[in-house]
């Protein structure tokens, strides 16, 4: 019990931060802090859509490409005056959810395995994504961008939007029937069945949740970079899965949260920006990232396991 | 009549489940339902709650036809099943299940979770279950997740509940707190369906008994008119005067394994003791939860072990782990053998041999000759069936399944056989055969221990008791003077005895 | 099953689904003669003995991988790091061996070793951690494509030698020698997984742990062991490829990792674990391969090849799983 407290994702977020400001200095001022925050919008995002994927104990290898396809839709349909960006965003938002709902479709009603399926769908929707920009152009209206990359009362407007989405989705999925049957499909699938739950359409639900907010991530780091290019997040698979199990999400389903996975993604960035103010070459953030992975979940399932955990700490009679 | 299912047919491929059963309930009746594994109960409760369609014949259920077949319709209907695995969601709360498929919604479609809270208080204060509703299911123990799911099949307003095997994971107090429930939902009109292979719970609560035999019906008659032995001998067809095989005396010279000052870290058990005999079963008996399987379990090295040594063919183990448990021929047969005892992917075969591998092996090669001679002396020593050597163990019954077990652990020509609930979930026949096998494996030498819920079968089968009681080892009996009586006394005076910290450690005889 | 009868309109799912059973039940070589019908139609340029043979020279990179793999998966795990393994083996073989024949032995001492290494920390991550695979694999495959880039800071140097160059370009007869060593490994894998005391509890400790520790069987070390031999078979496969391509290239390895996985089950060995076979999935990965050419052939822009990709392995493992039910 005390060992899953202690490596409580909000007590590990502190405690980074914390070793963060100490070791280096660059943190200390509220700019880069900040800056930070708005550059992680689109990783917040991008892990929140694995999460609603992970809690119907699933795995969606394909958020990545979901996002560089609406990226490029975002090219044609954000470049645009402030007038029809209302309905651009609406509809690569709409784009999003349509893919997650090929991915759910596929692999409830086809019953195939999760992870092949998106595997499969991450080369189909690059290729999408390819074929509408096979190089990259386009852009997005410049106010757009410049409200992204402004402040209001301190803290970037990526934030200021990104607060009540996040809220509008852990309610849904607390307080909703809809959000409160993820919950209970994804930690007992059986029992779901057995109680008259529709399991099928539950799922297939958890996957389009998943492809808009990998959507809404792509308008995110549309803002940010405002070219359409087709590979640009191409880093953000890995990444989307190394936040989310930071976060406390479990990989088979049933247990986490959205401001959990917030935190994970937090802890990712914090951690990232750290190596690159040590000045680590971009190929040790890889290696890093990699090592990072295997201690934290290693460490998590440990927590978890709670009789490993005691096999290991304390001393053994006679080996 | 609450409930008339008129010639129910069932067939799931080549396997004719269910022919031509039928069955009345009336309201407010208890219906109790037995028969011998593959007797087809399980089907033809699964019809009743929905999970599965009847290839022909019809149910009425007051008075209506039904048409649909899926558990939505059958719990709008007023039927609910409490399986016995349950169907409860392990990390939502008490509230959250009871209500789960029909949460009451307030204003912009939330959850009213105030209203869920308040009437899950009402309802567990009904079923007599103290607990917050805001705990979590696998917080509880098996009785109260039980009780959590008759309280849902009460807000449910149920006409009919269906139980399986209820009583099979419950302690004796808690299986008579579960049927004073259940007389009082008699009383207030709901019927309730009963599947237990517990004989005399059967005959004790149940107003009408049926019996199924290989899918089809045998009979059906009041509970008063049966008996043990017409009901024994509807279900097996033949007449059986003996259940259990004769005892024989046991030298009890040189002991064969010697168990000293075992004590578990979880607190389980303190420093028992016990001496197995060669050609001896042992059962280990007492009230559920005090320690019996822990012991068992310990002793082959699946839970930790604060201290407690194993004397076995002049050599001491102090840190028991499964291999070398085995290699010193003391075996192991868990209470879960889905789960802890076979490999279900793998057919009867593969399941036989696993732990014997090396022996017909050459740089790792099988011999496959000489493995499927094996199993197949072993399938017919127990009379597995089918008995094919490539039938899938998914598919076998809980009694074969069960044999398939044995016959791994036979393989390995064992000094020393322990048994955690060996008969659970088995029929009747199957049972006996088991029993026999038993006592024709101690007759051979084997020293065998055996943990059960069911004190009428420890009581049958074994040549001496140890009575186990918060878990300390209490008193010991010899199988003659041994009686259900005799073995509560021990428990009830070993929980009232606190030992003195001076005390030498109670290890028993 | 159902029978059409006369006067009804044609039931386009269900004749769909029946098609799709008889079809699924020849499983993946169904798919190959398909595939071979296709491009004989289509690209018969492709179907020639001489293209055939290249086309198996360039499966037998992913389909030694993928033979390690079939050990993991079979286990219900994944080794993404396969890809890693391979990148790092072909930097390491062209560093070390430099062109010189006598370094040969070094080199692959080396990258079999590495290769063990990164197979027990992948198998004791998730043997012993209880790490899930995916999260595991996908771990190492980060450690080890950044520790090539780190290790040949960015510019890989050195070459294959001479002598070398014949496993991954050499004839024997007819045969490419690299499709010969592909064919003795598929033997060589199918015989341990069905035939031995090691496969077998391979099996067992994938499918049961509790069952199979319970039962005697060491589930630490058959809970390592596949990924010790899925590193093994990517670091075989790596050295095929550096062999054969003869100069280090930095993105040796990523396009495997995937591939692997889905040669396996294309092949028809289930992720639910208990059912595969080594000859399947080296069918699946020629399967993949000759999809692939095939598909280039066409000459398609990159963004339809890929979705065109995508759809076919979505209906390879569809019909591949339609023999499971």
């Amino acid at each position: 019990m005390l060992a899953s407290r202690i490596f409580n994702v909000y007590v590990l977020f502190f405690v980074i931060s914390i070793v963060g400001y100490i070791m280096f200095p660059p943190f200390r001022t509220w700019g880069n802090a900040t800056s930070l925050l708005s550059n992680s919008a689109p990783i917040i995002m991008v892990a929140v859509a694995q999460f609603f994927a992970m809690l119907v104990w699933g795995v969606d290898l394909s958020v990545g490409s979901i996002m560089n396809v609406v990226i490029v839709a975002a090219s044609f349909l954000l470049d645009a005056p402030l007038e029809q960006m209302a309905l651009g965003i609406v509809l690569c938002a709409l784009l999003g959810a349509l893919l997650g709902l090929i991915n759910g479709v596929l692999i409830v009603a086809l019953k195939l395995p999760d992870f092949v399926v998106t595997m499969a769908t991450f080369i189909g929707f690059q290729g999408i994504a390819l074929s509408i920009r096979p190089t990259p152009g386009g852009g997005v209206n410049p106010d757009f961008q410049m409200f992204m990359y402004s402040y209001t009362y301190g803290l970037p407007n990526s934030f200021w939007v990104l607060i009540p989405i996040l809220l509008i989705l852990a309610y849904v999925l607390r307080q909703t029937r809809f959000g409160h049957y993820m919950i209970a499909v994804g930690s007992h699938r059986e029992s779901s069945q057995l109680l008259g739950l529709p399991v099928g359409r539950i799922r297939i639900g958890a996957y389009v949740m998943s492809g808009l907010c990998a959507a809404i991530a792509g308008i995110f780091l549309m803002g940010l970079i405002g070219t359409g290019s087709a590979e640009a997040a191409a880093p953000y698979q890995l990444n989307s899965i190394i936040a989310t199990v930071i976060g406390g999400t479990s990989l088979y389903g049933g247990q986490g949260s959205v401001f959990g996975t917030l935190f994970g993604a937090l802890i990712l960035q914090v951690v990232l920006k750290m190596l690159t103010y040590a000045n680590l070459l971009g190929s040790y953030i890889l290696v890093f990232q990699g090592t990072m992975v295997v201690v934290v979940v290693g460490l998590v399932t440990l927590a978890q396991n709670r009789s490993l955990l005691r096999a290991l700490l304390r001393p053994r009679i006679n080996g | 009549m609450l409930l008339e299912a008129r010639n129910i047919t069932k067939t799931f491929g080549s396997l004719k489940a269910l022919k031509d059963v039928s069955l009345n309930c009336e309201a407010g009746e208890i219906h109790g339902l037995m028969g011998e594994n593959g007797a087809g109960k399980s089907t033809l409760l699964k019809i009743l709650s929905g999970v599965f369609t009847p290839d022909s014949g019809e149910i009425l259920f007051q008075g209506k036809p039904v048409t649909e077949f899926n558990p939505k319709s059958a719990l709008a209907r007023g039927i609910s099943i409490i399986y016995q695995e349950f169907s409860l969601i392990p990390a939502m709360s008490v509230a959250e299940n009871i209500f789960i498929g029909r949460e009451p919604l307030g204003r912009l479609g939330r959850l009213d979770r105030r209203a869920m809270r308040h009437d899950t208080e009402e309802l567990l204060n009904r079923v007599g279950l103290k607990i917050s509703p805001d705990r979590t299911i696998d917080s509880l123990s098996v009785a109260e997740q039980q009780t959590v799911e008759i309280a849902r099949a009460l807000s449910r307003r149920s006409d009919l509940l269906i139980l399986d095997e209820p009583t099979a994971a419950l302690a004796e107090t808690e299986a008579d707190k579960l049927f004073a429930i259940l007389r009082e939902l008699r009383a207030g009109g709901t019927s309730i369906v009963l599947v237990s292979h517990r004989l005399y719970e059967i005959l004790d609560i149940a107003d009408v008994v049926t019996v199924l035999k290989d899918g089809q019906l045998v009979g059906t008659d009041r509970a008063s008119a049966f008996d043990e032995a017409r009901l024994i001998s509807m279900m097996v067809g033949r007449d059986l005067e003996h259940t259990y095989p004769p005892k024989r005396p046991i030298q009890t010279d040189k002991p064969l394994m010697e168990v000293k000052n075992f004590t578990s870290r979880s607190g389980a058990f303190q420093d028992v003791g016990l001496k197995l005999h060669r050609g001896e079963i042992l059962g280990i008996a007492g009230l559920e939860g005090h320690g019996q399987n822990d012991l068992l379990r310990s002793l082959f090295g699946l839970e930790p072990l604060q201290s407690g040594t194993i004397t076995i063919n002049g050599k001491t183990l102090d840190a028991p782990t499964p291999r070398r448990c085995i290699s010193e021929g003391i075996v192991f047969a868990s209470d879960d053998r889905k789960k802890e005892g076979l490999i279900l992917p793998f057919d009867v075969r593969e399941n036989i041999t696993l732990s014997t591998m090396k022996q017909r092996q050459t740089l790792s090669f099988i011999h496959a000759a000489q493995e499927r001679r094996l199993a197949e002396e072993m399938i017919a020593k127990l009379q597995v069936s089918p008995p094919r050597t490539n039938a899938m163990v998914r598919f076998l019954s809980g009694g074969n399944q069960q044999k398939v077990v044995l016959c791994r652990w036979l393989a390995t020509k064992p000094s020393v056989l322990m048994l955690a609930e060996p008969t659970r979930g088995i029929d009747v026949g199957t049972k006996i055969e088991i029993y026999n096998l038993l006592r024709k494996l101690a007759d051979e030498g084997t020293g065998i221990m055996v943990v059960s819920r069911d004190m009428v079968e420890l009581l049958g089968l074994s040549d001496r008791i140890l009575v186990m009681a918060d878990g300390r080892a209490v008193a010991t009996f010899d199988g003659a003077e041994a009686s259900e009586e005799s073995i509560m006394r021990a428990i009830v005076r070993g929980h009232t005895t606190r030992p003195s910290a001076h005390a030498a450690p109670t290890t028993t005889q | 099953m159902e029978g059409k009868q006369i006067g009804q309109p044609l039931d386009v799912a269900s004749t769909v689904k029946r098609f799709a059973d008889r079809f699924g039940r020849m499983g993946i070589y169904g798919g190959i003669v398909v595939l071979l019908i296709i491009a004989a139609i289509a690209q018969p340029s492709l179907v020639g003995p001489a293209q055939l043979v290249t086309i198996a020279k360039l499966s037998a990179v992913l389909g030694i991988a993928a033979l390690g793999q079939t050990f993991v998966t079979v286990s219900r795990g994944f080794d993404i790091s396969q890809g890693g393994v391979i990148t790092l083996t072909v930097v390491l073989a062209n560093t070390l061996m430099n062109g010189e024949a006598g370094n040969i032995f070094l080199g692959v001492t080396v990258c079999l070793l590495v290769s063990v290494i990164v197979g027990l920390i992948n198998g004791l991550v998730v043997g012993f951690l209880k790490v899930p695979s995916i999260i595991a694999s996908l771990g190492t495959f980060a450690v080890t494509t950044g520790g090539s880039v780190i290790y040949s800071g960015g510019v890989p140097t050195g070459s294959i030698p001479q002598a070398f160059l014949f496993l991954g370009r050499g004839y024997l007869g007819p045969m490419p020698v690299s499709v010969i060593v592909w064919l003795i490994l598929t033997v060589v894998a199918g015989v341990i997984l069905q035939r031995t005391v090691i496969g077998r509890s391979m099996f067992a400790r994938g499918a049961n742990e509790t069952a199979a520790f319970q039962a005697g069987l060491n589930v630490l070390f058959y809970g390592a062991l596949p990924y010790v031999l899925s590193s093994i078979a990517a670091c075989i496969a790596g050295l095929v490829y550096a062999s054969y391509i003869g100069l280090p290239v930095l993105s040796a390895g990523t396009q495997y990792s995937l591939s692997t996985i889905a040669a396996a089950v294309v092949g028809g060995t289930s992720l639910a674990g208990g059912k595969g076979t080594m000859v399947g999935t080296s069918a699946g990965a020629f399967f993949l391969t000759m999809l692939s050419a095939l598909i280039i052939s066409f000459s398609l822009p990159e963004g339809v090849r890929m979705i065109v990709t995508g759809i076919i392995i979505i209906a390879a493992i569809y019909l591949s799983r339609r023999d499971e039910a």
